[in-house]
C-alpha cells in the first residue's frame, strides 16, 4: 500500500475507533463490515460517500486537531484513484490526471473525423442551406452513418465501463465480510435503487449537503443532482421514443414540437442544463476546502461536456428550420459523441461505481435507519462484549 | 438589535460548552439580552461537550423511570445533594423535546453501545455536531457570542451589577451584566493544580481526554468571592487510555477496551488488580485511577492472538511480538518477571461457564472472569496511562442553580451550570451520558432563573 493508502488507513482508524458519524450515511456503518483497511475496502467506502460533508462539521478531530481528519477529501481522492485503477488501455489513465486535456484531444479527434466525413461525402453545402421536412437531418449525416457511429461508440463505452465495473465488484466483494442480519437480495436492491435515485445519503442525516463550506448545509446540491439525473433520463427516453417513431411508425425526424421525442428531449435538456449549471456554479463558488483538485477537474470537464450536449440539443431544436441547421446538428452530434467516448474516462463512472458500492452495502449491511439493533461483537463468542465501548 | 459591548446585558454566560450554551438559549427564550463569553476560538469552541455523544434521560413511562435513574446514580457513588439529583432526574424526562426545539438531531445508539439503548439518547454526529446546532440556533435567536474571550475576575461591588474583567487577544475590557452564569468547566487541564494532590512527576504522566482550556480559573474566581466548595480536590473521573494518546483532546478514540480479556501489569511486570471484575461501566471508573496509583503511572494490557477481534479496535496498533521475551523487550519490562507473571496466571485458570469464561484459582490478585491463557503467539500489549475526563471539585448550588456562599447564603446574581457544579450530584464514579444531563438541566434552570431575575431587577431598579 502506498503513502495515500497509509493516510487512508490512518484516518479511517480514527473513525473506526470513534463511530460518532454512523447516523449520517452508509460509509460509517460499512466501516464495521470491512475485513481490513486496505486499498479495496477504502475504494468501497469511497464510493459509498456522497460528499455531503456532514462528517466534517461533526468531527472533533478535524484540523487544527493534530489527528487532521477530513474523510470527505480523503474519500474524494480515493474515488479518483478508483476511476483510474481499472482503466484500460494503460495510456488512458492519464485522462484522470489531465481531464481537460483529454477532453480537448477527444473533441479535436471527433471534429477531425467529422470534417473528413463531410469532405469525403462532399456535403459542405448541406451544412449551410435551409433543410426542412422529414429526413432533413439525414441529408446532413446519412442515417446509416449516424446509427453506426452511435451504436459503435455506445457499445465501446458500455464494454469498457462493464469491464471496470466487473473488476470493482469482484474487489469490493472480497473487501467486505459477510453481513450480520442480511436482508433479502431483491428487497435490498429495490431499496438501493430508490436510495440512489433520491440520493438518500446526500442528506447529511437531515440537514442537507455542505456543498459550499463546512458551515451551512442545504438541500440545493441534492436537488440539482436529481434534476440532472432525471433530465439525463428523459433525454435518453427521447432518443428511444424517436427510434420507435422512426423504425416502428415509419415517421422520419425532425418531429413536431408537440411530439413525444421533442417534449421529452426538451424537458430533459432543460432539467439537465439547470442541474449541470447549478452544480457547476456550486463547485466554482465553494470553499476549496471542501474538495480536492483532481476531483474538481473531473467535475468541471464532465459538467461542461454535459452542458454542451444539452445546450446544442436545445439550440438545434430552436433553429432547426434556419439555414445552418446542418452545422448545429454536426456540433450537437460531435458533443454527444465526445460525451459517450469519454464515459469510461470521466466522472460519469461515479454513477456505476456508486451503484455497485450501494448494492454491496444493501446486500451486506442493514440500513442504519432500518436496522439499528445489530451488535458489534465482530465474531466474538463472549457474551457481554457488545456491552463494551462507552466512556464518558 | 445589538447593543454595544459597554452596555449592560441581562445575562452574561461564561463558558461555551453544553451547559453554557443551554443557559444562553434558555435565558434568551425568556426574552433576556444575552452575552456568551467563550474562551476558545470558534474552531475549538464547546469545551468537553464536543467529545460527548449521548445524554441520559429518564422517561415518563416505565421504560426508564426516574427512580431507576436515581438508583443507577447511587450505584456509581455517593450522591452529594439528593434533592438536586432528584430534580435533575425528574427534569431529564423533558430535555429531549427541549433539545429538539433548539436544533438537536438524534441518531440510533452507535455500534457497541447497545447497553445504553434504553437509557441514553445519541446526538446525530456526536457532541460537536450538537454544539454546532445550538450555536446556529443561538445565532438565529440573537444571542451575542464572543470567542477567544477569557474572564479573569468577577466583581460584585456595584449594586445590581456583575462586572466581568475579560481579556481577549491581549487586550482587557469590562463586561457588565445584571446576572452571570458560570459554566466554565472543571480544572482537569490545570497540571499545576493537579500537582497539589498528585505531585508534579505523576501529573506529567496524566493524559487529559478533553479540552486543554479547563484550568479551573472560574472555580478559583468563585472561591475568592466566597462560594462554598463541594467535592474532593483529589478526585477525578478517569479511564485507561493508550499511553500514545495526545496530552489533550484525544477524546473517545484513545480509550482501550482490551483490559478484561487479558492481564494488566505495571512497570515491574506484576499484576495489580482483578481485570475480570467488571466489564461495564464500573471498569471505566476504576482503571484510570488504578493506573494513576502505579509507579510512573504506566501499565500494560497484555493479551494474545486469541483475543484479537473481541473488542472495538482502538486508534493505535498494539505492540506485537512473537514471544513473551520479545514483548518484554519491546515494553522495556523485566523479561523474567513478565514470563513468571504470565505463567503463574496461565497455570491458575479454571474453565467456568460460557458467560464468564475461565477464572483463576489461588491467584493474587485474582482474575474472576474471562480468564484465558496467554499462550498463542503473537503476543500483544497496549501501554496505558490514566486519561482524565473531568474533576469533581465544584461550587455548591441550590435547586435554582444559584451559587451558595461558604457563609450559608446564596449569591443573588450568580448561577452555575455544568461541570463546575456537577460535584453537587456526582462525588465519584460516572454514569454514561449523565454529565450532559446535568449540564443541560442546570444550564436551562440557570438561564431561565437568571433571565427572570435580571428582568425583575431591571424593572424594579
Amino acid at each position: 500500500m502506498g503513502s495515500s493508502g497509509e493516510e487512508a488507513t490512518r484516518q479511517l482508524s480514527v473513525c473506526n475507533a470513534c463511530r460518532y458519524c454512523e447516523g449520517y450515511c452508509a460509509v460509517f456503518p460499512a466501516l464495521t463490515d470491512v475485513v481490513a483497511l486496505d486499498d479495496l475496502s477504502v475504494a468501497y467506502l469511497g464510493h459509498l460517500c456522497h460528499d455531503c460533508g456532514a462528517c466534517v462539521q461533526a468531527c472533533m478531530y478535524s484540523e487544527p486537531h493534530p489527528f487532521r481528519i477530513d474523510i470527505r477529501r480523503l474519500l474524494q481522492e480515493e474515488r479518483v484513484r478508483t476511476y483510474e485503477r481499472y482503466t484500460t488501455p494503460e495510456f488512458a489513465r492519464r485522462a484522470f490526471e489531465r481531464p481537460v486535456r483529454a477532453f480537448v484531444l477527444t473533441v479535436a479527434l471527433v471534429v477531425a473525423l467529422a470534417t473528413v466525413g463531410v469532405a469525403e461525402t462532399s456535403r459542405w453545402h448541406q451544412l449551410t442551406t435551409r433543410l426542412q421536412g422529414a429526413g432533413a437531418f439525414y441529408k446532413v449525416v446519412p442515417y446509416g452513418v449516424m446509427l453506426g457511429v452511435a451504436l459503435g461508440i455506445s457499445f465501446l463505452a458500455a464494454w469498457l465501463v462493464a469491464a471496470k465495473a466487473r473488476r470493482f465488484w469482484a474487489d469490493i466483494r472480497t473487501a467486505v465480510r459477510e453481513g450480520i442480519g442480511r436482508p433479502s437480495g431483491a428487497r435490498a436492491i429495490a431499496r438501493v435503487a430508490w436510495e440512489a435515485l433520491v440520493l438518500r445519503w446526500q442528506t447529511g442525516g437531515g440537514d442537507g449537503c455542505y456543498a459550499l463550506d463546512n458551515d451551512r448545509p442545504s438541500g440545493m446540491r441534492r436537488c440539482l443532482h436529481v434534476s440532472l439525473v432525471f433530465g439525463f433520463g428523459l433525454a435518453f427516453a427521447a432518443t428511444i421514443a424517436a427510434a420507435i417513431e422512426q423504425d416502428l411508425a415509419g415517421i422520419e425526424p425532425p418531429y413536431p414540437l408537440l411530439s413525444v421525442p421533442v417534449v421529452l428531449g426538451l424537458i430533459g435538456g432543460i432539467l439537465m442544463m439547470a442541474g449541470a449549471a447549478g452544480l457547476l456554479i456550486l463547485r466554482v463558488a465553494a470553499d476549496p476546502a471542501v474538495s480536492v483538485a483532481p476531483m474538481r477537474k473531473l467535475d468541471y470537464t464532465f459538467i461542461f461536456s454535459l452542458i454542451l450536449v444539452a445546450l446544442t440539443g436545445i439550440l438545434l431544436l430552436a433553429l432547426r428550420n434556419e439555414p445552418g441547421m446542418g452545422v448545429l446538428l454536426l456540433v450537437h452530434l460531435v458533443s454527444v459523441g465526445v460525451f459517450f467516448l469519454l464515459i469510461p474516462y470521466s466522472k460519469m463512472l461515479h454513477s456505476v461505481f456508486r451503484l455497485l458500492a450501494l448494492c454491496r452495502f444493501g446486500l451486506n449491511t442493514p440500513s442504519p435507519d432500518q436496522e439499528n439493533r445489530r451488535s458489534t461483537s465482530r465474531g466474538s463468542d463472549a457474551p457481554g462484549i457488545a456491552e463494551l465501548g462507552d466512556a464518558k | 438589535m445589538r447593543r454595544p459591548d459597554n452596555d449592560v446585558y441581562d445575562v452574561a454566560v461564561v463558558g461555551g460548552g453544553n451547559a453554557g450554551v443551554c443557559a444562553a438559549l434558555a435565558a434568551r427564550d425568556e426574552g433576556a439580552h444575552v452575552l456568551l463569553l467563550e474562551r476558545a476560538d470558534e474552531v475549538w469552541r464547546g469545551g468537553n461537550s464536543k467529545y460527548t455523544r449521548n445524554i441520559r434521560c429518564a422517561s415518563f413511562d416505565d421504560s426508564y423511570p426516574v427512580d431507576e435513574l436515581l438508583g443507577d446514580l447511587a450505584d456509581v457513588g455517593d450522591i452529594a445533594n439528593r434533592s438536586l439529583a432528584t430534580l435533575i432526574a425528574e427534569e431529564s424526562r423533558t430535555i429531549g423535546r427541549w433539545m429538539e426545539a433548539h436544533g438537536a438531531l438524534w441518531q440510533p445508539p452507535l455500534s457497541g453501545t447497545l447497553q445504553l439503548e434504553r437509557t441514553n439518547r445519541f446526538f446525530l454526529g456526536g457532541g460537536k455536531a450538537l454544539l454546532n446546532k445550538y450555536y446556529q440556533t443561538a445565532h438565529n435567536m440573537g444571542i451575542q457570542v464572543l470567542y477567544s474571550h477569557q474572564v479573569e475576575s468577577v466583581s460584585l461591588s456595584r449594586p445590581g451589577i456583575v462586572r466581568l474583567e475579560v481579556t481577549t487577544l491581549g487586550s482587557t475590557k469590562t463586561v457588565a451584566a445584571r446576572t452571570a452564569i458560570i459554566a466554565a468547566g472543571g480544572f482537569e487541564s490545570n497540571r499545576a493544580w493537579l500537582s497539589k494532590q498528585w505531585g508534579p512527576e505523576a501529573v506529567k504522566n496524566f493524559i487529559i481526554r478533553g479540552t486543554s482550556l479547563n484550568d479551573g480559573k472560574m472555580l478559583r474566581v468563585l472561591a475568592t468571592l466566597g462560594a462554598k466548595i463541594v467535592g474532593n480536590e483529589r478526585s477525578f473521573h478517569s479511564v485507561a487510555v493508550d499511553a500514545r494518546a495526545p496530552a489533550y483532546d484525544g477524546g473517545i478514540v484513545t480509550r482501550v477496551d482490551s483490559i478484561p480479556f487479558g492481564i494488566v501489569v505495571n512497570k515491574h511486570g506484576l499484576r495489580f488488580y482483578d481485570e475480570g471484575e467488571d466489564i461495564w461501566p464500573k471498569r471505566y471508573a476504576i482503571w484510570g485511577r488504578l493506573i494513576a496509583q502505579q509507579e510512573d503511572q504506566i501499565a500494560y494490557s497484555i493479551f494474545d492472538s486469541q483475543t484479537i477481534g473481541r473488542f472495538i479496535p482502538p486508534l493505535f496498533e498494539p505492540v506485537c511480538a512473537e514471544s513473551v521475551d520479545q514483548l518484554a523487550g519491546e515494553l522495556r519490562l523485566d523479561p523474567k518477571r513478565l514470563a513468571k507473571t504470565i505463567s503463574t496466571y496461565n497455570a491458575s485458570i479454571v474453565r467456568r461457564d460460557e458467560v464468564n469464561g475461565g477464572s483463576s484459582v489461588n491467584l493474587i490478585p485474582p482474575k474472576t472472569r474471562w480468564a484465558t491463557p496467554i499462550a498463542a503467539p503473537p503476543f500483544y500489549a497496549y501501554p496505558l496511562r490514566p486519561g482524565i475526563t473531568f474533576t469533581y471539585l465544584g461550587v455548591a448550588v441550590d435547586n435554582n442553580m444559584r451559587v451558595e456562599s461558604a457563609s450559608g447564603e446564596t449569591f443573588e446574581r450568580i448561577w452555575a451550570a455544568g461541570e463546575i457544579m456537577a460535584g453537587n450530584v456526582l462525588s465519584e464514579g460516572y454514569l454514561a451520558g449523565f454529565g450532559m444531563t446535568i449540564g443541560t438541566i442546570s444550564g436551562r434552570y440557570a438561564g431561565r432563573n437568571a433571565a427572570i431575575a435580571a428582568q425583575r431587577s431591571e424593572s424594579g431598579g
